[in-house]
């Protein structure tokens, strides 16, 4: 995790690229680990690969647009590791997607590539602002190619419980959501205000409406649950409250491994986020935008993505360490998907009120 | 003297010169300029719908509908406005009460110390409200607040949580109105520094006691003064929803403004900017409200006189036994919001949210610092910043100035709206404006877009505190001085420059710095124009905190701070003439 | 009344420590009033100020009916609102938001315990009145004129019929013809009341015309004290003479017995001389305008006269101003409005001896 890729653009100087590996030690290894083992994957394709890569590489740029720096900033240094010559520039911004509709409706277009959740995405497909790639020649597999093949999943975020690990042993956790409602967890929980009516959307898809309405409403005006803006991580630092309910792993992990004393857990119902990347149509570097969006879905991408962020596809049949990870949890996944997005959206708006306070 | 104390305005064109008319005209042109894309597009985005679409998109529609979902909905009357009212209220009388008896301290008193004084009074303003937040959430939460722990231990309580708890409507109140203080303590200032003192000691010697002189003689005679501040901070309270969201919402206390958040942070999709200008509305019809009733209750204040062309120095009371008290009180409000949020600050930037512990210090990291400092683009974002908020406050304190000229003295056409206009921009969120810029400046060919200037256009739009701030300062400004002036031989346009300006002085810098804090602070619009060129430090911090990278925005903010303080602090040294000690 | 006893005030500069007030002393008996006068910055405002307990003296002591109010090396200060007195500001300081009654009545108001209602009505209107204001007790303060701001100003300050009044330039804001209304109305207002008052102004006039006792300060010490016909006749260093009214100014030496020789032989005068002047010592003559005569003729050192021709005649109606020159000197005569002279007649001054006031080289 480097300071400076995390306010846009590419990593500088090769001093920095170096400091970029030692902070984040295992991405060499595991990029190598993982090209082992998608070698047979790639061999193929490696003539389209190489062609799409000469042409990008023309054009020596590519501009990519996120929700976060920590979903952008590793792409500079992993593509010049595999594939030099192309400038990796970046720009993070939670609300890119009205930007992106302003500027088409304007005729620019000012990215190459947009990576977001599907729901982020759906909103600049659905315009018809995307284009398409070849995204067969990075061994993405069909059914993880989206629209018609304007968009890649790249990889999920989960959520999970994140928890203090000074006051919290793993054991004490429950091991299904709904038993947060238990009074033993009174006075300890914080939810982020954001994530919490979202979550409750993806946990009401199995519950049904009213059913995570009642756990809300338990939650919420029983059991003392803070639902605040602040950092969580202060939160659980401080022990004002040991758990959060609404962190995704991923970001557990980060924080664990910047040194925090955080651990994090999943449940009977394991809600996953689907990132996915996308080329513009109308991208200032058509080929770069080919090329990289197909790159960013690919296995050696997964593979640096996870070491850096901890974001990894949770889908049967990645090989990812998150993916192992899934397998050995109890719980059912539930990804997010062009098909349920619409009930989840629903779902959201009817449990929000209850967490914005607008509906007891 | 005073038998011109009616205003007199300008009747003729010819008074005021070609020169004049020209910078007038640019000023009155660039005050609807900046403030009219933003207004547009919050009342076009209100009535635009369905709420996939972008309000400008094709296929989108007028439409009610934002209304009907917003209104049409019962809590809102029996819980969510009740809160709001007693949120807001709330907040400015706290915000008032201590900002206005700093102010007094500072200005009218021999308190030692003043100028350290003022600027940490200053302080909380410049630190991101999430750092004050988080800072006295750690000092007050129910279960681990440190000074709870405190009480707890020194009483030898049994109870696991309280006695205070910051997480309740009172905590909200205080928290809010501490946030304001600064705010408030800047244009204050600068309202007492402007009266004859020769008021209260009429007072005195008439046999009123300095509580009765205060509460007879300073709070009205300030009037003007007083009200400006109070109604901006009347709307800035209502439309804030940083705290509601960090501190309200746990104590189950909503408020109007965070349905702006939700409404721009939908599950899947667009935001809902129909909505969000939906909600923003009534914020633009509690601005024209108060204005009204701000302009019914000073509308005799056009001779509220108080700045003659007698040279004054304003008495100081000495405090005597009243000193203690007041460093104490000076103290404590500047313990909790600046010294405290300060160290917080520090903390995270060195170690993160790990518990102080004596043990910890051996833990100390700069890496924070270091990847910042060894980034080129750190430095390119603070000549960013600086040029951002520096030019866009020295335009906008220009335009805000000469826009009350009009208003005050001239009696051009149409001045009364234009008064209504510049105010406006205080009920329009950035989130609209930063939406209506971006389509602006995107679509006008003037090359702009993407470069630092898109920002500092951008920026300009928050004229209403200017043109408030300036107003009451040349309300309090004899018109006889500007005459002399002319009279002397001085065009319009070198009375203005060298005459008014000047005297005004106290208002323009309060102004000045209070534009550049804000402009120091913004990141909403900074964002939505944002390109690789134009990138400021709010951007920086703000990316941070999102990346849960929390040592990192802690040391951007520490560094924001540490840029903006020297400002602050030259422009009470410098910019504002020192008065004799007595 | 009044006592006032090695008054001393400094301030802190940005240069270091000044000192306003440098240790005066006076005493105002009861009814009298009192006037301070001298150019900006002598200190008359700060010991003015003092006396209301708006600046804390430094040192010495200010007594008030047998009260002492100030006494920084015993640490009494009582503030002002405790000292009984009524003051008028030079802004005057009407209050914007209140109307004229109820600025008058303010000082009523916060006295404790208040008047009944119909006493504090009562009061208002007999000193609104008194100023001549009677009629327009309910208009706005900010709707009146210099003058009238001035009355009520006025009418608050004597509203409580305080012991002691202070008025701080209360004329030097209004413009000539009103000054010298005011000031005679002024004076009779204060004198109808009998009220005790310190006056502070700049205008020697003002002091000349108004006082009881006048003392005339400079650089934060009484030059001197006295009636204004004493001041004004005999005043005790140059600087009073020519603070006062306009001094002819003339050098010369003792040239024997109540003799003065004029410098450049402009002759001699007979001049009555204390016995502090030596033979041969340097002095100064100072003569005011109105205390030389016109003649068409006269003789060199007889009868005080000396030579001159008349260089400009400044008709001021009822009198007219005269200048003459008389080798190196420049002389102002006063002369009633019958006088003949013209301009560039060769004329003689006579000196009226008895108004001459001598002074060492050093103007003391």
């Amino acid at each position: 995790m480097t300071g400076q890729a995390a306010f846009g653009g590419q990593p500088r100087e090769k001093g920095i690229m170096l400091k970029f590996y030692r902070n984040a030690a295992a991405l060499s290894a595991t990029v190598i680990a993982a090209l082992m083992v998608v070698a047979p994957a790639t061999a193929k394709n490696d003539a389209a690969i190489q062609a799409l890569y000469g042409k990008a590489k023309a054009e020596g740029e590519v501009i990519v647009w996120g929700p976060t720096t920590a979903e952008l900033e590793w792409i500079g240094p992993a593509l010049a590791k595999r594939y030099p010559g192309i400038n990796v520039k970046i720009n993070a911004d939670v609300r890119s997607a009205p930007k992106i509709i302003a500027e088409a409706r304007a005729g620019k277009t000012s990215l190459d590539v947009f990576v977001f959740s599907m729901g982020g995405m759906l909103a600049i497909q659905r315009r018809g602002l995307l284009g398409t790639t070849d995204w067969q020649a990075f061994g993405v597999p069909k059914d993880q190619v989206y629209f018609g093949g304007q968009a890649g999943a790249t990889h999920n975020i989960v959520y999970s419980a994140m928890y203090n690990t000074k006051l919290v042993k793993p054991g004490d956790l429950p091991k299904k959501w709904e038993d947060f409602a238990d009074p033993k967890w009174s006075g300890k929980l914080v939810a982020s205000p954001f994530l919490l009516p979202r979550l409750s959307g993806f946990l009401a898809m199995e519950w049904g409406e009213e059913k995570t309405a009642n756990w809300l409403r338990t939650l919420i005006n029983d059991r003392n649950l803070m639902v605040t803006r602040a950092p969580r991580q202060g939160i659980l630092a401080s022990g004002e409250r040991p758990v959060s309910i609404t962190d995704f792993s991923s970001v557990a992990q980060r924080l664990a491994r910047g040194g925090a004393s955080v651990g994090w857990a999943w449940f009977d119902i394991i809600p996953a986020v689907q990132f996915v990347a996308a080329p513009l149509k109308g991208a200032p570097h058509p080929n770069a935008a080919k090329f990289v969006a197909a790159w960013l879905a690919g296995a050696e991408a997964r593979a640096a993505r996870e070491a850096h962020n901890f974001g990894a596809s949770v889908r049967a049949g990645s090989n990812t360490m998150r993916a192992k990870e899934v397998a050995k949890a109890t719980g059912k996944v539930i990804i997010e998907d062009p098909k349920n997005m619409k009930v989840r959206a629903g779902l959201y708006k009817k449990l929000s009120p209850i967490v914005t306070g607008r509906k007891k | 003297m005073a038998a011109t104390a009616q205003a007199v305005r300008v009747h003729r064109t010819g008074d005021i010169g070609i020169s004049g008319v020209l910078v007038l005209g640019a000023a009155v042109a660039a005050a609807v300029y900046f403030i009219s894309a933003p207004l547009a597009m919050l009342l076009f985005s209100a009535f635009r719908g369905p709420e996939d679409l972008l309000p400008f998109e094709t296929g989108a529609a007028w439409t009610l509908d934002n209304f009907a979902q917003v209104y049409g909905d019962t809590v809102l009357y029996s819980e969510i406005i009740p809160n709001t009212l007693v949120f807001v209220a709330g907040s400015v009388l706290v915000a008032f009460v201590i900002a206005f008896t700093l102010a007094w301290l500072i200005e009218r008193t021999d308190l030692p110390g003043r100028n350290v004084f003022f600027t940490l009074i200053i302080f909380p303003i410049i630190v991101p409200t999430v750092i004050l937040a988080i800072a006295w959430m750690f000092m007050f939460t129910p279960n681990s607040g440190w000074v709870n722990l405190a009480i707890r231990a020194a009483f030898g309580l049994e109870r696991t949580a309280g006695p205070l708890n910051i997480l309740s409507m009172p905590g909200l109140i205080l928290a809010q109105g501490a946030s304001l203080v600064p705010f408030m303590f800047l244009l204050l200032t600068a309202a007492l520094k402007t009266m004859n003192p020769a008021f209260e000691e009429a007072s005195a010697t008439s046999g009123a006691s300095p509580l009765t002189t205060f509460f007879k003689v300073t709070l009205p005679v300030l009037r003007p003064g007083i009200l400006a501040p109070v109604i901006l901070a009347a709307l800035i309270a209502l439309e804030s929803f940083e705290l509601p969201l960090i501190i309200g919402l746990p104590a189950r206390i909503n408020v109007f403004a965070i349905q702006i958040f939700f409404e721009l942070n939908p599950d899947t999709d667009l935001p809902v900017y129909g909505r969000a200008a939906a909600v923003a509305l009534p914020f633009l019809a509690a601005a024209l409200g108060l204005l009204f009733l701000y302009n019914h209750l000073i509308r005799r204040a056009e001779s509220y006189v108080t700045v003659t062309g007698k040279g004054y120095r304003p008495a100081r009371y000495p405090l005597g036994r009243w000193k203690w008290p007041a460093i104490i009180f000076a103290s404590t409000y500047i313990g909790l919001a600046a010294v405290i949020p300060a160290a917080v600050l520090v903390w995270v930037s060195l170690f993160g949210f790990n518990p102080p512990t004596v043990g910890s210090l051996g833990k100390v990291s700069f890496d924070a610092y270091s990847e910042l400092l060894s980034d080129f683009r750190f430095y390119r974002a603070v000549g960013n910043t600086f040029l951002v908020a520096g030019l866009s406050a020295f335009i906008v304190t220009l335009v805000g100035a000469l826009v009350s000229w009009v208003v005050v003295r001239s009696n051009m056409p149409g001045r009364k709206v234009l008064d209504f206009i510049s105010f406006l921009s205080i009920g329009i969120p950035s989130v609209i404006a930063g939406l209506a810029m971006l389509l602006l400046y995107i679509t006008l060919p003037i090359g702009v877009f993407g470069t630092v200037w898109v920002l500092v256009l951008a920026y300009c739009y928050r004229l209403a505190v200017t043109t408030r701030i300036s107003r009451a300062g040349l309300m309090q400004l004899h018109q006889e001085l500007e005459e002399a002036s002319r009279v002397a031989g001085g065009q319009w346009l070198t009375t203005i420059r060298r005459v008014v300006l000047p005297l005004m002085a106290p208002s323009l810098v309060a102004s000045f710095v209070l534009l550049f804090i804000i402009g120091f602070r913004e990141f909403t619009l900074a964002l939505i124009l944002l390109s690789e060129e134009n990138m400021v430090l709010s951007v920086i911090l703000f990316r941070f905190f999102e990346n849960t990278e929390m040592d990192k925005a802690a040391a951007v903010a520490t560094l924001i701070v540490v840029f903006v303080v020297p400002v602050i602090f030259a422009a009470r040294r410098f910019a504002l003439p020192q008065e004799r000690e007595g | 009344m009044l006592r006032v006893d090695r008054l001393s005030k400094s301030f802190a500069t940005p240069d270091g420590m000044t000192q306003a007030v440098k240790g005066i002393g006076f005493e105002v008996a009861e009814g009298e009033f009192y006037t301070l006068v001298g150019p900006s910055g002598c200190g008359k405002t700060t010991t003015l100020r003092c006396i209301a307990g708006l600046e804390r003296p430094s040192g010495g002591a200010i007594t008030i009916a047998d009260v002492t109010v100030d006494e920084p090396d015993a640490g009494v200060h009582v503030p002002s609102h405790l000292r009984d007195i009524g003051m008028v500001f030079q802004s005057y300081a009407i209050w914007p938001h209140l109307n004229v009654f109820e600025n008058v009545a303010y000082p009523l108001r916060v006295t404790k315990p208040a008047p009944v209602k119909s006493e504090i009505e009562q009061r208002v209107m007999d000193s609104l009145q008194l100023v001549g204001m009677g009629d327009l007790a309910r208009r706005s303060a900010t709707k009146l004129s210099g003058g009238q701001q001035q009355r009520v100003a006025l009418a608050r300050a004597l509203v409580r019929k305080p012991k002691l009044l202070l008025l701080d330039e209360p004329l030097s804001n209004l413009d000539a013809k009103l000054r010298e209304q005011m000031r005679v109305e002024l004076e009779e207002m204060v004198a109808r009341v009998g009220l005790t008052t310190i006056y502070v102004t700049h205008d020697q006039a003002e002091a000349l015309s108004m006082s009881d006792r006048v003392a005339v300060m400079s650089e934060g010490l009484i030059a001197q004290e006295g009636s204004p016909r004493d001041v004004y006749a005999r005043p005790s260093t140059q600087f009073v003479a020519s603070f006062l009214g306009v001094a002819n100014v003339l050098t010369g030496i003792v040239g024997g017995p109540d003799t003065v020789v004029l410098d450049d032989g402009a002759g001699r005068l007979s001049v009555p001389l204390s016995n502090g002047f030596e033979t041969g010592a340097r002095i100064r003559v100072v003569v005011r305008p109105e205390d030389i005569e016109i003649r068409a003729d006269g003789a060199d050192g007889a009868d005080n006269c000396i030579a001159g021709r008349l260089e400009r005649v400044v008709f001021e109606g009822a009198q007219s101003e005269c200048f003459i020159r008389a080798k190196d000197y420049r002389i102002r005569v006063r002369v009633h409005q019958a006088t003949d002279a013209r301009e560039g007649d060769d004329i003689w001054l006579r000196i009226l001896p008895d108004r001459c006031v001598v002074f060492h080289q050093d103007g003391n």
